[in-house]
């Protein structure tokens, strides 16, 4: 785009008789210069002079003229970049604004100036629709300062400095072809209109969106007739077709320009009004109706813009800030309202916060959109829209995510599950993205935004997933890491509730109770004693404050208690033998499972044997843990873990809690004995 | 009355023991640690009465009532087994927690019936999976032969036990059960309706609808019994 401070020219057409004057006295042209070359401005003012001196061929007639020496007859459009600046400056006679560029080049050419051939094609609705037109020019380099001019021999005017790589020139004309004569890829009419047509395909549709504009046009009531009907039939059609060619062309221009309508004298003059309320397109009654009416107006407007004037648009606002501030009360209130109602709702605090925090992220990536959306104009509600349609996709996929780490506890288990997640994810978020992108832009709906770069919005969209799911581990991370330990502790505690009950043993209790009694009359002290071990297991029972671990000597006393109590009724088919090391004495143990294994013992080893055994509980240090060992006669099965015994299995789950995995149990056969060992480390 | 104490417990039969010496009716005719011993003692001194312990090394207190053909009258006594016995039809038996009561002893001993004259087998012990059932034996209707097996029928049950129908048919009353071919013996108290087959012998249908089809020979010895 031209910049406003490159944008400088002068009107030289006052120079036009001494033109004509310098074209009579050197009919071959301007002589060469000789060396140093001469100042350039005052070589393009006398060229704008020759050129302009040039006779239009008539437009309703058929002329001859010669082309590449040989004479060539047709109407004036046939002559349109056929012939050479010298050919056209010979004849005196132009057939166009692309001659005169020729001539002018020609013209500079040969004064020794280094030029470049220039041609761009017009954007307008006119261009697009109907003919593409366009706009040569000469760019003129200026030796003393190194900087280009560009001349416009449609307007004799020159633009000074002039950069060579820019796009456009003016506010409508977009460069097809920049550099020497000899390469310019036109040569006839018919290659023209393909240049221009090739060249409109280039220009970006943000450019048109700015430099085309839309029109809303009001009918004066002048214009309608008694009938109700517009006075003039073409009327109505044209005002059918207006806008429809640019939505077709999926064209949304930044500027509505608001035109009123009006009725003038009784011929086809028409004139275009500015005034502060818009514009007023005064029509004759005998006009016809049709592109040129758009082309007049926008060149109008083309004008009004180079000369930064005001075009009298209706320009799209962006919300204002009380807009904004508005709805962020708003949004609060309702954020306030949910937190303060959540018990009614029955919305956990983690609930909350998960949809906190989506509203906040994604909400924010769509108030973020539709502000960039609003500032960019040219592209309207299809990017909200698209932003929409890709925020609640993000909602919703990451809630599925969520969901499925939740369910298959992707948090608690290997990681990989998790890293492979957030590529599928975000490719299927990103791939549905740019399925609606591109469905509705073959809809023709002007709902989407244009099909983008899908690799780009790819990229983006796995890094908010990647923010995403960091977010997520990282923000949930305490509240798992705490229902973890919870779970533990209620687990454990559960699991030692459980060996607590199962310990008070019923069939234990009565027949040692039934024991007592005998004893009562038999030995008097013996069942005194007895009944003091019967109250110390039934105290030791009984109690539920437990600790996880108690001393291995209290422990003791109460298998002691329990194998003293087991004695008088097994009598001599019982033989205990203790032997617990002075230093094992002080070692935490899990509170009954030595009590446990002990009973388990004496249930399959002793019990069920008519000769009864000897039973064995011995406690040691073996390295850096405590060894306990409970022995009995007999044999068992290899042990399988997930069949052995409900208590067994109570210990086992119990010192993988309390041990983390460090401690071991194990139920051996060793020489026609049972043995079972827990090994319990004593280092934290 | 002749009792027999079975319990592994020395302290626990002492204290039966003890119990006991309140009832001079009750003669206790031995003790047995285990059912082995058990086994032997009833062989040798045919009690009318058993104190027998459910839990024991070796054998189980069931597991000796199994190996009995003429069952004695029985008391279990047990620690914590009453869920154990409230399986069985408690019509043939009763049972004591340990420590045992006095007033509940003198209760369970009311109900013990006097031995008749002739030893004839009186009740049997029948096991078939869970349930147990110390059976009277008026109250089977059907014996019938599955191989070494008999299958009895009585109520709504039919178990099978392990002993053979010639075996079981020495021991039964012939007054009351009749052998109405090779393979059944049925309970003549239990006929409802006599009729005549097609093949000449006779149809015999019991009290509960359960017919059976008896053959020539025997048809015309159960003519003489009932005197038809």
């Amino acid at each position: 785009m031209v910049n406003q401070s490159q944008r400088s020219w002068n009107i030289v057409s006052r120079r036009r008789a001494a033109a004509l004057l310098a074209v009579l006295l050197w009919p071959g042209g301007v002589p060469r210069a000789a060396s140093p070359l001469p100042n350039v401005r005052k070589s393009i003012e006398d060229a704008f002079s020759t050129v302009s001196g040039l006779s239009r061929l008539p437009d309703d007639r058929v002329s001859t003229l010669l082309v590449g020496g040989k004479p060539l007859t047709g109407p004036p459009d046939d002559f349109s970049r056929r012939r050479t600046g010298a050919e056209i400056l010979q004849s005196g006679i132009t057939s166009g604004p692309g001659d005169n560029a020729i001539a002018l080049l020609h013209l500079l050419d040969k004064q020794g100036f280094e030029t470049r051939f220039i041609d761009a094609v017009r954007i307008s609705t006119k261009s697009l629709e109907d003919a593409a037109e366009g706009c040569a020019f000469v760019a003129v380099l200026d030796p003393q300062n190194n900087q280009w001019v560009l001349a416009d021999p449609a307007r004799s005017v020159y633009i000074w400095p002039f950069d060579l790589s820019s796009k456009t020139v003016y506010q409508n004309c977009w460069i097809g072809f920049r550099g020497p004569i000899a390469d310019y890829p036109v040569h006839d009419p018919a290659s023209l209109t393909k240049f221009y047509r090739d060249t409109l395909k280039t220009v970006p549709m943000d450019y048109l969106n700015h430099h085309l504009f839309r029109f809303q046009f009001t009918v004066d009531s002048s214009l309608i007739g008694p009938d109700g009907k517009y006075r003039n039939p073409h009327l109505e059609q044209f005002l059918g077709d207006n806008g429809n060619f640019l939505n077709s062309r999926g064209i949304r221009p930044v500027n509505e320009i608001p035109v009123r309508l009006v009725a003038g004298g009784p011929n086809g003059v028409f004139s275009v009004d500015e005034s502060d309320r818009g514009w007023v397109y005064t029509v004759g009654q005998e006009s016809t109706w049709g592109w040129w009416i758009v082309d007049v107006l926008e060149d109008r407007l083309n004008r009004n813009l180079e000369e930064n004037r005001s075009i009298h648009a209706i320009v799209p606002k962006a919300p204002s800030a009380a807009f904004w501030t508005g709805a962020g009360i708003l949004c609060a209130l309702l954020l306030g309202v949910l937190v303060w109602q959540r018990r009614r709702l029955a919305v956990q605090p983690s609930t909350l916060a998960y949809w906190g925090c989506q509203l906040l992220g994604w909400g924010g990536l769509l108030m973020l959109t539709i502000l960039a959306v609003l500032n960019q104009p040219g592209s309207d509600t299809g990017g909200i829209v698209y932003g929409s349609v890709y925020c609640l996709l993000g909602v919703a996929l990451t809630g599925l995510l969520r969901r499925e780490i939740r369910r298959r506890r992707w948090l608690s288990g290997p990681t990989w599950p998790m890293v492979a997640a957030v590529p599928v994810f975000g490719t299927v978020h990103a791939g549905a993205a740019e399925t609606y992108s591109v469905v509705v832009h073959a809809m023709g709906k002007g709902l989407g935004q244009n099909p983008g770069d899908a690799l780009k919005t790819w990229a983006v969209t796995l890094a908010f997933w990647t923010v995403w799911t960091v977010l997520y581990v990282l923000l949930t991370g305490p509240r798992r890491h705490r229902e973890a330990e919870v779970r533990l502790q209620l687990a454990l505690r559960e699991a030692e509730l459980r060996a607590l009950e199962a310990q008070i043993n019923p069939h234990f209790l009565f027949n040692c109770l039934n024991s007592i009694r005998a004893l009562v009359a038999e030995n008097p002290a013996q069942s005194q004693d007895m009944l003091t071990r019967l109250a110390n297991i039934l105290r030791y029972n009984l109690r539920r404050d437990v600790e996880h671990t108690v001393p291995l000597h209290s422990e003791v006393e109460i298998v002691s208690d329990y194998l003293a109590l087991e004695s008088a009724r097994f009598e001599d088919r019982l033989r205990v033998h203790i032997s617990i090391d002075p230093d094992a004495a002080p070692v935490p143990v899990p509170p009954m499972l030595l009590q446990t294994l002990v009973e388990n013992a004496l249930k399959h080893g002793i019990a069920p044997r008519a000769e009864g055994g000897d039973l064995s509980v011995r406690a040691a240090i073996v390295g850096d843990s405590m060894m306990m060992e409970v022995e009995n006669p007999g044999e068992i099965a290899e042990t399988d873990p997930t069949t052995t015994p409900l208590g067994l299995a109570n210990i086992r789950e119990r010192l993988r809690i309390l041990y983390n995995g460090r401690a071991s149990f194990e139920l051996k056969n060793r020489d026609g004995h049972v043995a079972a060992t827990v090994l319990i480390p004593m280092t934290a | 009355m002749r009792a027999l104490i079975v319990d592994d417990e020395r302290l626990a039969r002492l204290e039966l023991r003890r119990l006991l010496a309140a009832h001079p009716e009750v003669e206790i005719v031995g003790e047995a640690r285990d059912g082995t011993e058990a086994l032997e003692l009833i062989r040798k001194s045919s009690p009318d009465l058993l104190f027998l312990d459910i839990q024991m090394p070796g054998m189980t207190g069931f597991e000796l009532l199994e190996l009995l053909d003429d069952v004695p009258q029985v008391i279990f006594t047990t620690a914590y087994d009453q869920y154990a016995i409230q399986a069985f039809e408690v019509n043939a038996l009763d049972y004591l927690m340990k420590p045992v009561a006095t007033a509940r002893l003198a209760a369970a001993l009311a109900r013990v019936r006097p031995r008749s004259e002739t030893p004839r087998l009186e009740q049997v012990f029948v096991r078939d999976g869970d349930r147990c059932w110390i059976l009277r034996l008026p109250e089977i209707f059907l014996l019938e032969s599955e191989g070494n097996y008999t299958r009895l029928y009585f109520g709504d049950e039919r178990p099978l036990i392990r002993r053979s129908l010639n075996a079981l048919e020495a021991q039964l009353d012939p007054a009351v059960f009749f052998r109405a071919d090779r393979k059944q013996i049925l309970n003549l108290k239990w006929i409802e309706k006599v009729e005549v087959a097609v093949s000449g012998g006779l149809l015999v249908t019991l009290r509960g609808g359960r017919t059976v089809e008896m053959s020539r020979r025997q048809s015309n010895r159960l003519r003489e019994i009932l005197s038809l």
